[in-house]
């Protein structure tokens, strides 16, 4: 009875340090600042950072909004704006109705793959950053 | 539907066959290696296509598919190493194991993985024309139905401590699975062989250390002890099930066994069941490629690069070779259901689950680093914390069904939020 509370007693203190020590490292990624034509499908996973300025922009009736974000070499990456995050963005007061066609924006997420095609998923209201477009 | 013969030259046949084989021989392969999952192997086939007619490539990667579902079930059940797919197998397939029917086991799996192929395919055309009504008529409930199933798992336990203890072993790996699913960590291709290898691979391998666990003498007869309705629901609901989770890419074959048979104390309908998931979801993934013309998975993805319009007879050629595979590989699958025990029964298996549970630690520092090890650190944590406050191991599924119902409810953004991750 003694070794199994011991045993109990381990294992909680392990689950502890570990999901402590995993929220530790998952707080502390930084993303990789990246040109869009740079962004490949090895990179589905990480966490990055590009600018360009949106090429298109289309609304779905279910809430969400997809973006191209491309660069003046002419590369592009999709931008997903999930209804859950554009609901918290809309919350917050960011003013979704200003990103449109040809507006420059910084944005940050996990890269993804989808039906073949990248993309960025922004997760947070600072991934949208806008720039001037100098 | 009227449909003109094909007339295919004998060496294109042979070829094709031949291509066939090679996805059977590399599906085996990859479905006995613990952690190894086509998708890995995808960067090293599509550049074939530079140097091998296109048609074949997609031939190979299809066999595979198929090959490794049928297969994996082999390193989950014996050796206790499942993925995403497979995990929930682990439990019943280990019970199976040590009453001395892990022959039965794997051939609960190959037979129902058959039954599936048949009418998952009568279904898919059948179904073709409604699945967009059904996505749209199920998505704003789905959160719903998997929270309302994961409650009824922790009510099963009927006490109230034990429900309590359940609860909160549902909810620690539920908070883990978030902490891993949203961070940039580790690939979300990657994150879930260390986490499922720990939660009920090697934390299942441990406590059968500490028990001084000996595999019993096995029984190899033909004998499947499940009645025929028993077994006609858990593929029926099965291939139902499969559809769903082709329907509804959030949800994992995991997921939808819990929701169509969370009674895991059924060992047999439960192996039937998930077996059953896994090929009608393969088959779908594959199939609505042709019907529908959208790619559900990262091979059927794979086969669009390569091939991007296919015609009917491309859609029989793909039939008849997934046929070959399936029919192959579930006589790959019962040999070596039946060779394995016998090398497991003179192995004394205290040392077999210590050599086990250092090559699965070796092959995740291998393919996913010292994160990967943070990660199955964690799991086997709470694997065994399961263990210990006496509650069913499948509670730990949390890892999957708290972040699938936090995204179907949309709520991810303000959790990651409100984590700072």
């Amino acid at each position: 009875m003694q070794r199994k509370n011991l045993l109990l007693i381990v294992s909680i203190v392990s689950t502890i340090v570990g999901i402590s020590l995993i929220y530790f490292a998952a707080t502390r990624v930084e993303s990789a600042q990246l040109a869009v034509g740079e962004i490949t499908s090895e990179m589905v996973g990480r966490s990055v950072t590009t600018t360009g300025y949106v090429s298109s922009r289309s609304a779905h009736p279910d809430g969400h909004i997809f973006l191209t974000l491309s660069d003046e070499d002419k590369n592009r990456i999709s931008v997903p704006l999930f209804a859950g995050f554009v609901a918290e963005l809309r919350k917050n007061h960011f003013n979704i109705n200003s990103i449109q066609k040809g507006t420059y924006l910084q944005i940050s997420g996990l890269v993804d793959e989808y039906k073949g095609q990248l993309q960025i998923v922004p997760r947070k209201i600072s991934d949208i950053k806008f720039l001037s477009g100098d | 539907m009227a449909t003109e013969a094909i007339e295919l030259p004998l060496d294109l046949v042979l070829e094709l066959l031949i291509f066939t084989l090679a996805g059977v021989a590399v599906g085996t392969f990859a479905g006995i290696i613990p952690g190894l999952h086509i998708n890995n192997l995808l960067p090293a086939i599509l550049p074939l296509a530079a140097v091998i007619d296109p048609f074949n490539v997609a031939i190979l990667i299809s066999s595979i598919a198929i090959t490794q579902n049928f297969v994996s079930y082999v390193t989950s059940i014996f050796v206790g190493a499942p993925d995403e797919d497979t995990a929930l197998t682990v439990l019943p397939g280990h019970r199976l194991l040590m009453e001395g029917r892990g022959f039965e086991a794997i051939k609960l799996t190959a037979v129902s993985g058959l039954a599936t192929l048949f009418i998952s395919i009568a279904l898919l055309f059948l179904l073709a024309d409604s699945f967009g009504q059904i996505y749209d008529m199920t998505r704003p409930f789905v959160q719903y139905i998997i929270g309302g199933i994961a409650l009824g798992m922790i009510l099963l336990e009927r006490r109230l401590k034990k429900i309590l203890f359940a609860a909160i072993v549902f909810l620690v790996a539920g908070f883990f699975g978030i902490l891993i699913l949203n961070s940039p960590l580790l690939p979300k291709g990657n994150v879930l062989f260390p986490a499922l290898s720990g939660l009920f691979g090697l934390s299942t391998m441990m406590i059968s250390i500490t028990q001084k666990a000996q595999i019993p003498p096995q029984s190899f007869d033909e004998d499947l002890k499940i009645g025929k309705l028993q077994m006609a629901k858990s593929v029926l609901l099965g291939t139902l099930a499969g559809l769903i989770v082709g329907l509804l890419p959030a949800i994992g074959v995991s997921q939808a066994a819990i929701l169509v048979n969370f009674n895991l104390a059924d060992a047999r309908g439960f192996l039937a069941t998930t077996s059953s998931i896994n090929i009608s979801n393969e088959i779908f993934s594959l199939m609505s490629l042709f019907v529908v013309g959208n790619p559900r998975s990262g091979s059927s993805v794979a086969i669009q690069q390569l091939l991007p319009t296919l015609t009917q007879n491309d859609l029989l050629i793909f039939l008849g070779s997934i046929f070959i595979s399936a029919a192959l590989s579930a006589l790959i699958t019962l040999w070596l259901g039946k060779k394995i025990p016998h090398y497991l029964q003179k192995i004394n298996y205290t040392h077999l689950s210590t050599a086990v549970i250092l090559l699965l630690t070796a092959m995740v520092l291998l393919l996913t680093g010292v994160v990967g090890v943070l990660i199955l650190f964690t799991s086997v944590s709470i694997g065994l914390l399961c263990n210990f406050l006496g509650v069913k191991r499948s509670h730990c599924m949390g890892v999957l069904l708290v972040p699938s119902v936090l995204f179907f409810a949309g709520l991810n953004p303000l959790i990651i939020k409100m984590l700072g991750i």
